[in-house]
């Protein structure tokens, strides 16, 4: 198993709040990491160091063994780890299929001048797009709403329709900020399959969520956050057994069954 | 199937009639040679190029109200070129959008670093920067009497063929292909990936920014490139009146050119020429009235805010996406 994503000492400080502190934690290609932790324990904002939407006050992020700390969350997705928002997911006022065209310009992008030319290289391009585009569609069972307006698609249409953006820069590494949050049983598992089944093509994902049984079943590994602090790191198996997670999410006088 | 092709039926008549359009404005000046209408045209070509090459930066989600001020840049810099360095005017027009576009890039580094309404807030004193400099150097500039008798512009075609732009139909046609190529480019800039990034940098720019698009690169594009049109329409104005002063580039000039935006329509370069068509000639036909000239144009910006928050092209489209439906299934039965 190689580690492709390996933090260290990472520490995020707003005002008198430790947010994440100190947390050190690998990702091995090709598994589902699962993030959890009480609200406010500081899972989103790891996701955020990690993705640079603001940079960490210590600590360093290794991907593929390089350090990606300060930069810019453009070139950290083009390098191939990307995330997705637990809110804007979407271009809203766009329609589907103009969604997944959009996710997929900043990869494609062949310049300024090439693009203002539509030189041979860019319409061959779009239609590789245009393609893929329509693969992808298929492939989160999204085609039906190809014409709708993002914003009108049902909620569970939409996150996977996020899933689906998420997917179109070919990660390596993708990131999902509680992708089942407020999801109906159906809906959830029209996710946990789309992720199962993208990460059976080899794909790493890092998914930070609530719902303890989506988590369980889905995740190789979960790691565990209380206060921005690491608190576990293991196999579901034994997550479920760790005291100091039952502490965290049961409080102490809790009898242990 | 169907569908597709009588959807490019349609395209093409639209094609025609723009085509029509361009042909007949090209003769406009022969068919009626009344200054005073040549005037208000050359003038409503002089907006277009600045309210489209603003709209350019608005699209991607910045307002800036520093477009009057490039204006300027450009006005001054071929005025100089010209006068003192004798400049023949063909280099002195790109000279002076180049001026400006560096001078974007160089401020555009800094300034588009800012979000929301304090982007708004330092390009508006940047703009006034710009101004006071021009006010306050008289050794170059001409300080607040700025700059009397620009020569109206002399090209030569080929050695032994000089043409001087001195009367209003001559000027008509500078002004009309400046602005043709102006929104050619433009044009193409939005049906290109580039204006598709635009869209996506000004709707959800996080969104953008974490699907690897490089959003400030994408602002620090439209900034230079549409400061590079207001340079060239500088020198364009410049030339025409041949007479500058800070006063003609002040924060108002920018104002008119927002509201041209918004009574328009910001959704493409159409908005904003519609928005050129009907204000600008407003003042003109209204000269008793010159002092309500602001009470004028923000009448029109409320009432069109209230009744047509997407501009002009708001009930103009749905008249359009209608023609078109009609014309679609006409065809069908046919």
């Amino acid at each position: 198993m190689t580690v492709v994503l390996q933090t260290e000492g990472l520490s995020k400080r707003f005002g008198g709040l430790m947010a994440v502190n100190n947390v050190a934690f690998s990702v091995q290609r090709g598994e589902i990491l699962g993030i959890i932790g009480p609200n406010g324990a500081g899972k989103t904002t790891l996701l955020n160091l990690i993705s640079n939407r603001y940079p960490p006050n210590t600590g360093t992020i290794l991907y593929n063994g390089k350090s990606i700390v300060g930069y810019p969350p453009n070139r950290i997705a083009k390098m191939g780890l990307v995330r997705t928002y637990q809110s804007t997911v979407s271009y809203s006022g766009a329609t589907v299929w103009e969604n997944m065209i959009r996710a997929q310009l900043g990869y494609s992008f062949l310049g300024l001048w090439s693009e203002f030319l539509m030189t041979k290289a860019v319409r061959e391009k779009s239609r590789i797009q245009n393609e893929k585009a329509g693969s992808l569609l298929r492939f989160f069972g999204l085609d039906a709403f190809k014409d709708s307006e993002a914003r009108s698609l049902p909620y569970g249409y939409q996150k996977l329709l996020g899933l689906a953006i998420g997917f179109a820069g070919d990660p390596q590494i993708l990131m999902l900020d509680e992708p089942a949050a407020g999801l109906n049983l159906d809906e959830r598992t029209r996710l946990t399959n789309a992720i199962r089944t993208i990460n059976g093509k080899g794909l790493t994902v890092i998914l930070v969520e609530h719902d303890m049984k989506l988590v369980m079943g889905l995740c190789h590994r979960v790691l565990v956050l209380n206060y921005g602090q690491k608190i576990a790191m293991d196999v579901p198996a034994n997550i479920q057994r760790d005291e100091e997670v039952i502490k965290a999410y049961l409080g102490v006088d809790h009898e242990l069954a | 199937m169907l569908m597709n092709k009588t959807s490019i039926g349609f395209s093409k008549i639209q094609t025609l009639a723009v085509w029509m359009l361009v042909v007949f404005l090209f003769f406009l000046p022969v068919l009626s040679s009344d200054e005073f209408y040549l005037n208000i045209v050359i003038s409503i070509y002089l907006q277009i190029i600045l309210a489209v090459s603003l709209n350019l930066i608005i699209k991607t989600g910045k307002l800036s109200f520093a477009h009057a001020a490039f204006m300027g840049i450009g006005g001054y810099t071929s005025a100089m070129l010209v006068m003192r360095l004798k400049l023949p005017f063909v280099l002195c027009l790109p000279l002076s959008g180049v001026m400006a576009a560096a001078i974007a890039y160089v401020v555009g580094r800094v300034l588009l670093k800012l979000e929301g309404v304090y982007f708004v807030l330092v390009t508006f004193a940047f703009g006034e920067v710009v101004r006071l400099f021009f006010v306050n150097l008289v050794v170059p500039f001409g300080g607040p009497t700025g700059i009397t008798n620009i020569p109206a512009p002399v090209i030569t075609f080929f050695p032994g063929y000089t043409m001087t732009f001195l009367s209003k139909a001559s000027y008509y046609y500078l002004v009309f292909i400046v602005m043709l190529m102006t929104l050619l480019i433009i044009r193409r800039i939005y049906r290109s990936a580039i204006g598709k990034i635009m869209d996506c940098t000004r709707e959800t720019e996080h969104l953008a920014e974490f699907t690897a698009i490089d959003t400030f690169q994408c602002k620090m594009f439209a900034f230079v490139v549409g400061s590079f049109f207001a340079g060239l329409a500088g020198s364009l104005y410049a030339h025409y009146y041949r007479y500058i002063s800070p006063e003609s580039f002040t924060f108002w000039e920018t104002v008119n050119l927002v509201i041209i935006n918004v009574v328009g329509g910001m959704g493409g370069i159409l908005g904003p020429i519609l928005g050129a068509i009907f204000l600008v000639p407003l003042p003109e036909f209204l000269r008793g009235f010159v002092e309500y000239q602001r009470v004028l144009y923000g009448l029109v910006l409320i009432l069109t805010l209230c009744f047509m928050p997407a501009g002009m092209l708001g009930p103009l489209g749905r008249i359009a996406s209608r023609l078109k439906s009609k014309y679609m299934t006409k065809e069908g039965i046919e």
